[in-house]
């Protein structure tokens, strides 16, 4: 199997898994924040709330770039291994 | 020998819930890195911090889903009647160890935050007891530790 399969067959739903899994946690948090900043006055704990979003979104994008490294890294490291046990069907995303 | 298939549903929950475990370390973890911002370190350090307490408390978090909701077949099949008595021990403590990691970092951050009282101390000499009448309200005066007046 060359390079071009594994990349085409494997990797966008890799990518869209841990996409969508990154946008799981950063929307629901950025617009939680979002409607309490409505109701809520200038102060430490509308601070506090801006603050935890930051967090989770800087959270959520390191995950998300450590994790699309780690699948890069084991893809590549496995294609050019020749795959479990010598086939290269073995790690196909199901 | 069970194994379970390959299911693309189960890995990508997995994957979600590994993201929603981050999501929620940081939650503690940015409540901490705030009072720390409110104590007086940079916001840039603050994030710092926060983001590796969100990394290790997502670690431990992890860990424990993984033990609860992944547990192989194979894994089970393999267990003796002692060693999973055993293992639900371990798996009953698991919430108090989660519980007192997160009271630690709670009790660390809050104390680190908690303001310094703002006491005058001063040392009064004999001569000096006149000055100490005229301190204003709510400012108390201590001389050699003990409360000399409150005014």
């Amino acid at each position: 199997m060359q390079w071009r399969e594994y990349f085409n067959v494997d990797l966008w739903k890799i990518v869209w898994r841990h996409c969508t899994g990154a946008l799981t946690i950063v929307i629901p948090f950025r617009v939680t924040g979002w409607v309490i900043g409505l109701f809520l006055e200038q102060g430490d704990i509308l601070n506090a709330i801006e603050f935890i979003d930051k967090i989770v979104t800087i959270a959520g994008v390191v995950y998300l770039a450590l994790a699309l490294l780690w699948e890069f890294g084991t893809l590549f490291y496995r294609m050019v291994k020749g795959g479990q046990n010598g086939s290269p069907h073995a790690f196909v995303v199901a | 020998m069970a194994r379970h298939m390959p299911s693309w549903l189960r890995d990508t929950l997995r994957v979600w819930l590994q993201y929603w475990i981050i999501g929620l370390s940081s939650i503690p973890a940015g409540i901490a890195g705030f009072l720390l911002t409110q104590r007086g370190m940079t916001q840039r350090n603050a994030v710092i911090v926060s983001l590796l307490i969100a990394a290790s408390l997502s670690l431990i978090l992890w860990g424990v889903v993984r033990k609860k909701l992944f547990v192989s077949p194979q894994k089970v099949k393999h267990t003796t009647q002692e060693n999973s008595a055993a293992a639900d021990i371990q798996i009953q403590l698991q919430p108090f160890r989660l519980a007192g990691g997160i009271s630690y970092v709670f009790v660390v951050a809050l104390g680190a935050s908690s303001p310094c009282p703002n006491v005058k101390v001063s040392i009064s000499q004999p001569n000096e007891q006149t000055k100490t009448q005229t301190a204003p309200a709510y400012d108390y005066v201590y001389a050699y530790g003990n409360v000399v007046s409150e005014v």
